[in-house]
């Protein structure tokens, strides 16, 4: 029997600002985003009744992030639906899940999620953004003071850590890594609004500096600033909208909690594997007939794990599945076709969102895959949370 | 650079028998007096059971290398002469799990699931578990 929510709903607005090193508030950067997203759905703001926020990670550090505020910056006054939400990189996909939920229940018609960032400031680095070092107090408070006595800082360390824990079990190395990365790269090469769209061979990657080994600078992300607003209606509303719509067939989540002590696995088996199982048999669908991944890519190790939890090759075999050059442009399962969050543009979930929302609409030039079935996901945390959707141009 | 001081931990109410104990060379946790689980001493409830019944005991300090990175990026003024410093999460035999670093051996020697235990760095007022390797 079909899920009542398989379809139930569509994305049927899109904005996004332009992105990088690019100085705005969060909160200006939040309203350019909206402006363009209600201007592409045809919607009048007024009609626009939901909004869900996602701070970023200027929000977690009290810098200046988008807050409920933004609800009467944007001058939105017909709100019946309202949260500021935050589970990290799963954010986005599951500001879309709850919107698809809340219409469904007519709690809401027109819902827009946003997210807004804006971490980089005239001349700092993308490590002072993240890393936290310049903010640690000179004493930190107790047990968690361990972490930086020890020179554990920012979540490059921990992908690091969980990298290292996968080569070990699996024999995954950084040739596999590597592919992934020269992959997205080749893709933003097709992108006019890809960050990095220079192409880079596998010697590029191992010549580039090391982070945290096993991770080189090319196995991580960028930090941009910028944002993307996303308008969810019902399938209804959406048929008699401006934009072809982009329907929801499945979602789901899973959140496996952090590899704090014996018994956890959560380096090499992530929340993907729940998610999974849901949004798969909401959807109808299984790994085979996905056309393209939008994954979360904080890490080329991200995309890897990623890969193995959904099924697309067994717990172990990620390395040898991608070494082939599989996801690049060409290959068999086109893969974070925008150049994903390592080589387009970071802006958490909404980086694979994004480019899902382009690719379901057909609109991607070059780079456009087969988009009959989408599988777009987001992870956050050092892999401890994970939301997925599964979209697709067709209604069903 | 040397100037600038290691953020070393403030021993909070919470963590307080941890760090006296830590003076004296002893690691000593929390563990469940209802389901028996060991924990870092940072939290009132149980991670397992949710209980808040606890004695306080002392572990073996012997453990595993869970995983390791070698850091390469400067993050913090006072780890910049150390860069490339090895980082290690240890499980200890009782099953807790925490960040340190492994002293004694160079960084390339480091492999997944070596054997170590647990050896004191004093400073003022707290000294930190680091590791090393059991031969």
């Amino acid at each position: 029997m079909t899920h009542a929510l398989r379809g139930a709903a569509a994305i049927t607005g899109f904005g996004m600002t332009p992105m990088g090193r690019i100085y705005k508030s969060a909160t200006e950067f939040a309203a350019d985003a909206v402006r363009a997203a209600i201007a592409d759905s045809g919607l009048k703001k007024g009609e626009i009744d939901g909004l869900l926020i996602n701070a970023g990670i200027t929000g977690a550090v009290g810098a200046g992030g988008i807050s409920l505020g933004l609800q009467n910056y944007l001058g939105l006054k017909n709100l019946r639906l309202l949260n500021h939400m935050n589970a990290a990189g799963s954010t986005a996909a599951q500001m879309v899940q709850y919107a698809t939920m809340a219409i469904s229940a007519g709690m809401a018609k027109h819902v827009i999620c946003v997210f807004s960032d804006a971490p980089l400031s005239d001349g700092g680095s993308s490590g002072a953004a993240y890393g936290g070092a310049a903010r640690m107090p000179s004493r930190p408070k107790g047990m968690a003071g361990l972490g930086p006595a020890a020179g554990y800082f920012g979540p490059n360390t921990g992908y690091a850590l969980a990298t290292r824990r996968h080569m070990d079990m699996y024999g995954t190395n950084n040739d596999q890594l590597g592919t992934i990365a020269v992959g997205q790269r080749a893709w933003a090469g097709l992108s006019p609004i890809a960050q990095m769209r220079q192409p880079i061979t596998l010697e590029d990657y191992h010549n580039s500096r090391w982070i945290v080994d096993p991770l080189h600078l090319l196995d991580c992300c960028l930090v941009s600033n910028g944002a993307v607003a996303v308008i969810v209606s019902s399938a209804a509303d959406a048929k008699e909208m401006a934009q072809p719509p982009v329907y929801i067939w499945g979602m789901g989540q899973g959140h496996p909690g952090d590899a704090s002590r014996h018994g956890s696995d959560a380096e090499t088996e992530t929340g993907a594997k729940m998610a999974a199982k849901t949004a798969f048999a909401m959807a109808g669908v299984g790994p085979s007939d996905i056309t393209q991944c939008q994954l979360y890519d904080c890490y080329t190790y991200t995309v890897l794990v990623t890969l193995e939890d959904y099924g697309f090759c067994a717990k172990g075999e990620g390395g040898p599945f991608v070494e082939d050059g599989k996801l690049g442009p060409g290959g068999s399962l086109p893969t974070n076709t925008g150049g994903g969050e390592l080589s387009g543009y970071y802006m958490w979930g909404m980086t694979p969102l994004s480019e899902a929302v382009m690719q379901g609409r057909g609109n991607c030039g070059p780079r456009q895959a087969k988009n009959d079935v989408i599988l777009c996901t987001g992870n956050g945390g050092i892999l401890s949370y994970h939301a997925a959707l599964v979209l697709s141009p067709h209604a069903n | 650079m040397a100037d600038v001081p290691k953020p070393l931990p403030e021993p909070d109410e919470a963590s307080k028998p941890f760090w006296d104990a830590s003076m004296d060379g002893r690691l000593m946790l929390m563990r469940c007096t209802d389901c028996k689980t060991w924990r870092l001493p940072s939290r009132k409830h149980c991670d397992e059971c949710l209980s808040e019944n606890v004695e306080w005991a002392e572990a073996s300090g012997r453990g595993t290398v869970r995983t390791f990175g070698i850091m390469h990026q400067r993050y913090h003024p006072a780890f910049a002469n150390e860069l490339p410093y090895n980082l290690v999460i240890v499980e200890l035999e009782e099953g807790p799990r925490f960040p340190t670093n492994l002293v004694g051996l160079a960084n390339d020697e480091i492999r997944v699931g070596m054997p170590v235990e647990v050896t004191w760095e004093k400073h003022e007022d707290v000294a930190l578990p680091k590791v090393r390797a059991v031969t």
